[in-house]
């Protein structure tokens, strides 16, 4: 139940996110025209809604990948990291200390990309040892035969390729369909 | 002897019909075992191909590219304007 709460609330960030930006064009373009006092406040205003919002739309990603392993403490420190921005990008008042801020913020997401890909990838084994684990009661139930070796033989390749794993595991299933 | 043959002929094809009518099955018949019983019914029978191709239709749905695990998209360079 969580992952769907998480997941609508990734659509409802994403879309937050879309509007805010929107917006920010519209503020920065209006503010390069004008540079006056109210153009630049407004840019400020609109570059705090962009910030914050792609903020919370990261966390709640990395979130809903969390909620989805059992533990995992790098996805939990990027978390903390991402929570600790909020008051940053509620209450700077120019554009130089919003650049410097998203910068350092940008600079950080090649890493979180690359926790994030990690975690992906386990949930996604996961979810293939699961799937196996499913078959292995039919396995238990059949009768010995040339058949059933050849899926036990296809179960048992060491792949670490998720492409690979899923595409054995699919030829294994279809091998014990046939079985009688 | 001429009256015989008939008189056999009539009581073979007599007998010949009795045989053929529908026996009255006992209550001892009815209760005791069927000789097929000791196999699986057709449901039960039915129920473990079902069930495997459950667990097959989930491998073949299995997808990487899940749209749950996919990164959202956003600016990853904003460029805000200087002062």
């Amino acid at each position: 139940m969580l992952p769907v709460i998480l997941v609508t609330s990734l659509f409802t960030l994403g879309s937050d996110y879309r509007t805010a930006y929107q917006q920010f064009l519209l503020a920065k373009n209006q503010f390069q025209q004008y540079k006056t006092e109210s153009t630049r406040l407004a840019a400020v205003t609109a570059t705090r809604q962009v910030l914050s919002a792609r903020n919370s739309l990261w966390k709640s990603y990395l979130q809903n990948l969390r909620s989805q392993l059992a533990n995992d403490t790098n996805l939990e420190t990027e978390i903390n990291y991402l929570d600790a921005q909020v008051p940053e990008f509620s209450s700077f008042t120019s554009l130089s200390k919003a650049k410097q801020l998203s910068k350092d913020w940008e600079y950080r997401l090649n890493n979180s990309d690359r926790l994030a890909d990690a975690a992906r990838q386990q949930i996604l084994s996961y979810r293939l040892d699961q799937l196996a684990s499913r078959l292995q009661p039919f396995i238990d139930q059949a009768s010995p035969s040339s058949t059933l070796d050849l899926v036990k033989q296809k179960l048992g390749v060491p792949a670490t390729d998720l492409k690979q794993r899923h595409q054995l595991l699919l030829e294994a299933a279809n091998l014990l369909l046939q079985l009688p | 002897m001429k009256i015989f043959i008939p008189v056999l002929a009539f009581a073979l094809l007599l007998i010949f019909f009795v045989s053929r009518l529908p026996q009255p099955h006992s209550a001892t018949t009815t209760a005791s075992p069927s000789p097929i019983s000791n196999f699986q019914s057709p449901a039960s029978v039915s129920t473990v191909p079902t069930q495997l191709q459950l667990v097959v239709d989930d491998i073949r749905s299995f997808r990487l590219d899940d749209p749950e695990l996919i990164a959202p998209s956003f600016s990853r360079s904003l460029d805000i304007p200087a002062e």
